[in-house]
């Protein structure tokens, strides 16, 4: 190939560490990253804030602090909280949605990422208590399967956090790895 | 949905029926899934979105049912979701079942047992590199709960075969069922345990990919014997007929099976030799059944090392 040979021959293999870890899966690690990286296109949002009249940066930035708040509360898994991001971008790039009902779509797109990513996920009442009732709960479902219907229930899609993984896995030694996971 | 005609209800899944139907304007044979909504205060099941969504990822494989498409109707106000999959007229235990009992018993052919086989790892291998695999297990306290996220769930009932074409498919991903310890609390479903690796079994806390060639296996000398090979009725008793014909597992064999979960002291019985339980394959195969059976997962081969197996040399790939 026409990498410069020096470049070649510094590349180690993070995964030499784990070929006796069956939990590692090894064996299928490079497929699973191919697929990602073949797959990181169709499952990202695009810039959608100038299409968006009420909603811009820095209310998406309220938001997601809002978001993590609610998944530190709900102790949630980290691919919960990347994948209900996801959602909500996704669907903001194809759907104009007032500020009023932001909120609504968080809801119903963190009610969806943990009902894909946990194995316990949050019940729809507990969404209404965080929200001090705000909504009742038609409201939420029927966001559920507007969001589901406006994605095509396509949400087998590798967020950045997968990315995420492997870069620290690359980074730093191995005993590392947990706590830079959590930063 | 004015789109179907329902020909005849074949089976109950886990959470509606499914119907064998045509497409009415192409004449095309399709399989629907109906799932009711209406009772769930919930919303979508957990288990219908993660299958609509690994499917649609998982379905550009031909060992893969195909997700045609899927619709969420009101009828007379109840919301209905269904799901469209293509048919196929029969499924792996029917079609053993067929060569054991009924007019005409007799093995299946070998060919054909080596093609299935084969077409199933292609199918598993394909579930595996598309990250569609292990999680943890999570316990908690007495009511243990186990989750087969992501996993699929391997069993014969699960294998979709074309009889005139030979082919065998993987459907219903069995996703993120979660079900109570013990089992048989569970009423309404029967879970089979006949597949379910060791380390499931004896409670270990995280478990991979392996756990899905373990089943390989098993459907494996299913088809060679036309009974099952492990037909426990209990957690306890499926590992004992696991224990009967492999040897209990040792430390030396496994390491850390002892500090599993649900792990005893058990009889030590010695390994019989596994050919004599699958008399009618031959030497190749039984080494891949051994390679498969494996008690420490991280020995088991994986579907994609399988592929290459020399069990598969007389078999002609070029069709796959």
């Amino acid at each position: 190939c026409g990498l410069p040979t020096k470049l070649k021959i510094e590349i180690v293999d993070i995964d030499a560490a784990d070929v006796d870890n069956h939990l590692a899966a090894v064996e299928y690690v490079d497929d699973i990253y191919k697929f990602y990286k073949l797959t990181e296109d169709e499952g990202r949002p695009c810039d959608y804030m100038d299409s968006q009249p009420e909603i811009n940066s820095s209310v998406r930035a309220v938001v997601v602090d809002w978001l993590i708040e609610v998944h530190k509360r709900f102790e949630l898994s980290s691919e919960s909280l990347y994948l209900t991001v996801n959602i909500i971008d996704r669907f903001l790039s194809k759907e104009t949605v007032p500020r009023r009902e932001l909120q609504l779509l968080c809801i119903g797109s963190m009610l969806i990422a943990c009902k894909y990513e946990e194995i316990w996920p949050p019940e729809v009442n507990d969404f209404l208590t965080i929200t001090d009732n705000d909504y009742v709960r038609d409201q939420i479902l029927v966001m559920e399967k507007a969001i589901l219907e406006k994605l095509e229930w396509y949400l087998t899609v590798p967020t950045a956090y997968v990315f995420l993984v492997r870069y620290i896995k690359a980074s730093f030694p191995s005993d590392k790895e947990e706590e830079m996971e959590n930063m | 949905m004015e789109k179907y005609e329902k020909l005849e209800k074949v089976g109950e899944g886990t959470y509606g029926k499914v119907y064998k139907a045509k497409d009415k304007a192409t004449g095309q044979l399709v399989a629907l899934k109906k799932t009711r909504l209406e009772m769930d205060e919930e919303g979508i099941p957990p288990t219908a979105l993660r299958e609509i969504s690994l499917l649609q990822m998982l379905s550009n494989s031909l060992y893969i049912v195909r997700l045609l498409c899927v619709e969420q109707i009101d009828k007379n106000g109840k919301p209905l979701l269904y799901l469209v999959f293509e048919y196929l007229d029969t499924d792996l235990k029917k079609f053993v079942d067929s060569h054991r009992k009924g007019p005409n018993p007799r093995p299946l052919p070998p060919s054909l047992i080596q093609s299935f086989l084969y077409q199933l790892c292609k199918g598993v291998a394909h579930c595996h590199s598309h990250g569609v695999l292990h999680r943890s297990i999570l316990v908690t306290g007495p009511l243990c709960f186990l989750q087969w996220d992501r996993l699929v769930d391997l069993k014969p009932q699960n294998l979709l075969v074309d009889k005139e074409k030979g082919i065998l498919k993987i459907a219903d991903l069995g996703l993120g069922r979660a079900f109570t310890v013990p089992i048989k609390s569970y009423t309404h479903e029967i879970v089979t345990l006949w597949y379910r690796a060791p380390e499931v079994l004896l409670g270990s806390t995280h478990y991979s990919t392996a756990v899905d060639m373990w089943s390989v296996g098993c459907i494996f000398a299913e088809m060679v014997r036309r009974q099952a090979l492990f037909p426990g009725d209990s957690e306890f008793q499926q590992l004992l007929h696991i224990f009967r014909l492999l040897g209990t597992p040792t430390e030396k064999q496994w390491p850390g099976v002892s500090s599993l979960r649900d792990w005893h002291v058990y009889p030590k019985w010695e390994p019989q030799n596994l050919a004599s339980a699958v008399p009618a394959l031959g030497p190749d195969g039984v080494d891949l059944l051994t390679k498969m059976l494996q008690y420490d997962p991280a020995d088991r081969i994986s579907a994609k090392a399988a592929l290459d197996h020399p069990y598969f040399d007389s078999l002609d790939k070029s069709q796959f």
